[in-house]
Parts: structure tokens; sequence; C-alpha cells
């Protein structure tokens, strides 16, 4: 990802956002902190936060995001290493002996090995989603753990959303009953302040 | 034959993965102790505290402030805590089971403080609708 130039950048976050975005940002190792800046300001832009309160919660969806691209960044990269282990049971399955040994040269880029597993591959009919999918197979309890790991993130960033739309709710449906109440108040105020005006007789007296 | 060792010479695990299982005991040990209890936190749990309450808030509302600043602080604390967690699970060791345990810290404490936001906003409710009845 590109960092985006200044100006398509949103505002900078207000003093009462700073407070909560001062947390360091939840990077690992090789992880770009411009790529973090430019996710946070986006979520910052896109949710408005208001008080210090909507600070808290925007800095959670973003970090929250931000750890659901992690995980599927793993998960990929998780997948590629393990392509030899997919080879290795294809090659097992079309009868080679030597499968690991063959599915290590060829995993190493090696040519004659790359060339005797394409034809190989070819001749079975088998693309490289057999080699793929064999490692998914036979990792699937890993990938299943990371998975759940993604879906744990994504509900608490749907969770904190879901928050941040129940607090404004909830803080309009106030303000909406004190101006009702204010109103309400300011009626029986002026009804008792209202000059009534004397009876014909009473004047005279 | 472990046990023939007298306790006070005992010098702890000493394989790879015996001090690994070690250094996960005290890491869950670690987030089992309540941030308040933790002194070192006390200023940055206060000074999150008064900017929650803002000014002339009342006793309800900085009481809920005070518990919404302790929860965010454990939540800052359980989180330094699973990245340096999920840098092992990218250096390729097994720890997504102490993630998952992790995460079940981090429900609590998200607990913990939507309760006490949910009492904040309440005490403010409260408060507010006094200032328009006098």
């Amino acid at each position: 990802m590109t960092t985006p130039s200044p100006s398509s950048l949103p505002s900078l976050p207000t003093p009462s956002t700073a407070l909560a975005l001062s947390q360091p940002a939840p990077l690992t190792t090789g992880e770009d902190p411009a790529t973090y800046d430019d996710l946070l300001a986006r979520v910052v832009a896109a949710v408005k936060p208001d008080g210090v309160i909507e600070d808290l919660w925007v800095r959670d969806v973003a970090d929250d995001a931000w750890e659901v691209l992690r995980l599927r960044r793993y998960k990929a990269g998780y997948l590629a290493a393990c392509r030899r282990d997919g080879m290795t049971i294809v090659l097992d399955g079309l009868g080679e002996i030597m499968a690991t040994r063959l599915s290590r040269s060829w995993a190493a880029r090696e040519p004659a090995a790359l060339a005797d597993v394409r034809q190989r591959m070819a001749d079975a009919g088998l693309g490289d989603d057999a080699v793929m999918g064999s490692a998914f197979a036979k990792h699937i309890n890993e990938f299943d753990r990371i998975e759940r790991l993604i879906g744990v993130a994504m509900g608490r960033r749907a969770a904190t959303l879901g928050e941040i739309a129940k607090h404004r709710a909830e803080l309009a449906e106030q303000l909406a009953a004190a101006t009702q109440i204010a109103a309400v108040q300011q009626t029986v105020e002026d009804a008792e302040y209202t000059v009534v005006a004397p009876a014909p007789g009473e004047a005279a007296a | 034959m472990s046990g023939a060792t007298p306790a006070g010479r005992r010098t702890g695990p000493r394989t790879p993965h015996g001090k690994a299982r070690v250094a996960r005991n005290a890491l869950r040990h670690g987030l089992s102790v309540p941030v308040a209890a933790d002194a070192a936190l006390a200023p940055e749990i206060s000074a999150l505290a008064r900017r929650i309450a803002g000014d002339g808030a009342c006793d309800a509302r900085r009481d809920a402030a005070a518990r919404i600043a302790e929860a965010q602080i454990d939540l800052v604390r359980i989180r330094r805590v699973r990245l340096a967690v999920t840098e092992q699970l990218l250096a390729g060791q097994e720890v997504t089971g102490e993630l998952v345990r992790i995460d079940r810290y981090e429900r609590r404490a998200l607990s913990r403080r939507r309760l006490a936001i949910h009492d904040f906003d309440a005490a403010g409710w409260e408060a507010l609708k006094l200032k328009v009845a006098n």
C-alpha cells in the first residue's frame, strides 16, 4: 500500500483524539507505520469521533482492522510456505517413491525438478490448486486457528462499531428528552406568569 | 526424581520448552493482576479518568470515568502482551492457544469498559435532568 499524500489525508485528530490515539501503533516487525497511520486516519475520518470515549473506540476499530489484515497476510504467507508439503502429497499420490526429496528440490526451484514436476502434473491433469489444496488440508488445524483469530478480531470490530452507534443514538434520545422537559417547564412557567385581564366589574372596583 | 531436590536448590526448567512454558505462566499471571494494583499505572489511569470526566463532573460520573480509565489501561496492557505473542506467532511458534487465552482477558476488560461507559452516560443523563429541572 502506498502512503497517501498529506492533502488526501483527513484533517489531523483533535486534541481529545490525540489522547486516545497516543498509544504506540500495534506494529509487529516489518510492518509499515505509515500504512497504519493511513488506516487510522481513514477510520477517524469515517467515524468522526466526538469526545474521549469515542476516541477510544475509534482506536479499537483501527487496531482490530489492522489485526485482521495482518492475520490474513499471515495466512497467505503460511499457505505459500506449506506448498512443499502439498507437493509431497500430490507426488506421493502419483506414485513417486522419492516424493519428499523431489518436492524439496522443486521448492528450491531446481530447474530439473521444476521440469520433472511440471511434466508429471500435466500428465495427471493436475494444477496448482491440487498442491495448494493438499497443503491446506494437511495444515487445516493451523488455518482453522488463524481463521478463528480473524473471526474474533472482526467480531470485536463489529461490536465496537455497534457500541458507537448505540452510544450516539442514546445521546440523541437523551438530548431530545431533555429538550422536551425544558419545553414543558417553559410552558408551565409561562402559564404561571400569564397576566389575566380583570373582569369588567373588578376593574371599576 | 525432581521431588528429590530441595525446593530452595531448584533452578527451574532447563529445556527451552520448559522455559517457554514458565514464561507463559508468568505472562498469564501478569495479566490476571488488576491494573489498580500496579502503582506504576496509577498516574496514567487518573490522568485518563480526569480527561474522560471533564470539568465539573458529579461524583457518579467521576466514579464511572475512573472505571473506564482503569479498563482502558488494562486493555492497553493486554494488547501489548498480545502484540508480543503475535510476534512469536509470526516467528513460527505455536502460540495461537495463547492468543485465544489473551482474547479472553481482552473480552473481560472490554466488558468492564462497556459497563462503565453505560454508567457514565447514565450519570450524565441524571445530571442533565437535574440541571433542566432546576
